[in-house]
């Protein structure tokens, strides 16, 4: 017989391991039962299997709890009755979730082996952290197991249990790198400023990992002091230490931690570095770093011009609008693509615009399509000059005017869309089903139901049918 | 200098700027303020463009004094950087992290 309890208007069946009709009868009886009862938590935990013949009987619930605004849920199923559900297409008709409450401790340690159930294993210990639970991780940081052990502490530490700061200092010698880095971890969020010390030793671990956490735990534990200890580490060999020492010194964010990253910057070669470094500089905020980056925009890697456009759009550079405007006539393709974007991102004044749209003539169509993409995000409507451009040969050229168009003027964009969808390019044809959608004119479903006989391309007619449903 | 919203029984706070020790601290006091009244407060990251380690020690902070009193603390709409700065250093296993603010408010 299925077992059954209510806690605040939730019932809870967990349900035999040889389930039978008659169990979800009795289900069935309880629910009529408590009249009070808002959810219904069905609980397959220790059932393999559902007979077919049992289907009629699930279902029959479902449209009980249904009739009574119940919500039903079917909690920790396992493979065999997932597969029967999918086979069955009634998926998608239940709500599951995994409810951990019905584990024992010893259920609950041997999922936490499971790489895929760790996380959420933990995170239920956490939420439900009593004296049984410090028993178990009393028992796992006694174990031999590194998983254990990690999960342990990462219990510990989720939960802010400090009373374990010895213990968890004590796992900075463990042999596992797993463990250490877990416990390096802790002691930052414990913010054990004691351990720091001790952590430095790390910063040179032959594990990544265990560098990485040792880094960010000194950063997380910073004084004054710090930054210059991780400098040094700005010198080393290894790519990955310096990325993890710019990381660090990024996140410490004084006086000196900028000073090191600047120097650092002169000497850098590392393409991919470089780009960090544009990236670490840009946290600072200071006035020098629009300079530093407006720099780094005119680089020849086109890694670290990205980098250096979008770290000048997340610092809102808008004091740089004009110094950035004039790298857009640089004869380099990619410094003036790379402006466009961020004068798009940067400007909403309509001087912009214009500025650009004089531009467009004389530059290359990579960034030509980088001046219609920024018209249609500076927001002046500059309709008029894109609709011009749906004429153009270039199909990128075709489907980017419209989009720009369609965050401008609603009306154009609507009788545009409709003409693109006789453009000899899908890619014009599938924007325009796009703006259609999301402007959704009186009666455009139907005229795209329509197009769809003419419609040549499987992936526009997939995209309408998305819209309209299947015809 | 915080803008903040009430939703139901929750509080949404919009940290704007920079977050370092004094605003760190300002935002701390604040919210804890909050939680004498409420039982969840939600930080809005959205305005956010800078963070330093002291300002994190004090969030770290404010956690622990919001568990203690039994208390909610969610945070979201981090930018993709701010997000980066919470992986470093692992804490985002420790806080609950939303992606908007919706998703959030419902936990």
């Amino acid at each position: 017989m299925p077992l059954m309890i209510t806690r605040k208007k939730v019932l809870y069946i967990r349900l035999p391991y040889e389930l039978d009709v008659k169990d979800f009868k009795a289900v069935q009886e309880d629910i009529l039962k408590y009249s009070d009862v808002k959810e219904v938590r069905l609980d397959f935990k220790d059932v393999p299997y559902l007979q077919s013949k049992l289907i009629a009987e699930l279902i029959g619930i479902k449209k009980t709890t249904i009739s009574k605004n119940i919500k039903l849920v079917l909690t920790n199923i396992q493979e065999g009755v997932q597969q029967v559900l999918e086979i069955s297409n009634l998926l998608d008709h239940f709500t599951l979730d995994r409810d951990f409450s019905s584990y024992s401790l010893h259920e609950l340690s041997y999922l936490l082996l499971d790489p895929e159930m760790n996380e959420s294993v933990i995170e239920f210990i956490v939420g439900n952290f009593n004296e049984q639970y410090a028993q178990l991780v009393d028992e796992f940081l006694s174990s031999d197991d590194p998983i254990l052990i990690e999960s342990a502490l990462l219990i510990i530490g989720k939960s802010h249990n400090y009373e374990y700061t010895e213990t968890v200092k004590t796992c900075l010698d463990s042999p596992y790198p797993n463990v250490v880095r877990s416990a390096i971890l802790v002691l930052g969020w414990f913010g054990d400023e004691e351990s720091k010390q001790k952590i430095y030793e790390f910063l040179k671990d032959e594990h990544i990992d265990v560098a990485e956490a040792a880094a960010a735990t000194i950063a997380l534990l910073a004084d004054e002091n710090d930054a210059l200890a991780i400098k040094e580490y700005l010198d080393s060999d290894d790519e990955r230490l310096r990325k993890i020492a710019i990381q660090a010194l990024s996140l410490i964010n004084d006086e000196f931690s900028f000073k090191f990253l600047v120097e650092h910057l002169k000497k850098e070669n590392n393409e991919f570095l470089r780009a960090h470094l544009a990236k670490a500089i840009s946290y600072f905020n200071k006035p020098e770093v629009a300079n530093i980056l407006l720099n780094m925009l005119k680089e020849d890697s086109l890694k670290i011009r990205e980098a250096a456009a979008s770290s000048l759009i997340r610092i809102k550079a808008t004091d740089k609008i004009d110094e950035i405007m004039s790298l857009v006539h640089d004869k380099d393709v990619w410094v003036a693509y790379f402006a466009v974007k961020a004068i798009g991102e940067l400007c909403k004044d309509q001087k912009c615009s214009e500025d650009l749209i004089k531009l467009y003539p004389t530059v290359d169509t990579q960034v030509r399509i980088a001046i219609i993409e920024a018209l249609g995000k500076i927001g002046a409507d500059e309709s008029e000059f894109l609709f011009q451009l749906l004429d153009d040969a270039n199909e990128d050229i075709r489907k980017e005017a419209l989009n720009s168009i369609s965050l401008l003027n609603k009306e154009m964009a609507i009788e545009s869309a409709y003409n693109a969808l006789k453009d000899s390019s899908w890619v014009v044809r599938f924007k325009a089903v796009e703006i259609l959608e999301e402007l959704k004119p009186n009666g455009f479903e139907e005229k795209l139901k329509i197009h769809t006989k003419s419609e040549t391309n499987r992936y526009v007619k997939d995209k309408i049918y998305s819209v309209v449903g299947e015809l | 200098m915080f803008e903040l919203k009430e939703e139901g029984t929750s509080v949404v706070v919009y940290l704007k700027g920079e977050v370092n020790a004094q605003t760190g601290l300002e935002l701390k006091n604040k919210v804890l303020d909050i939680f004498k009244k409420t039982p969840t407060v939600v930080l809005s990251f959205k305005g956010v463009m800078y963070m330093n380690s002291s300002g994190l020690r004090e969030i770290i902070d404010l956690l622990k004094r919001s568990k203690k009193e039994n208390k909610n603390l969610r945070l979201c709409d981090m930018s993709n950087d701010i997000k980066e700065m919470f992986s470093f250093t692992g804490l985002d296993k420790v806080f609950k992290i939303y992606s908007d603010e919706a998703q959030a408010l419902k936990g």
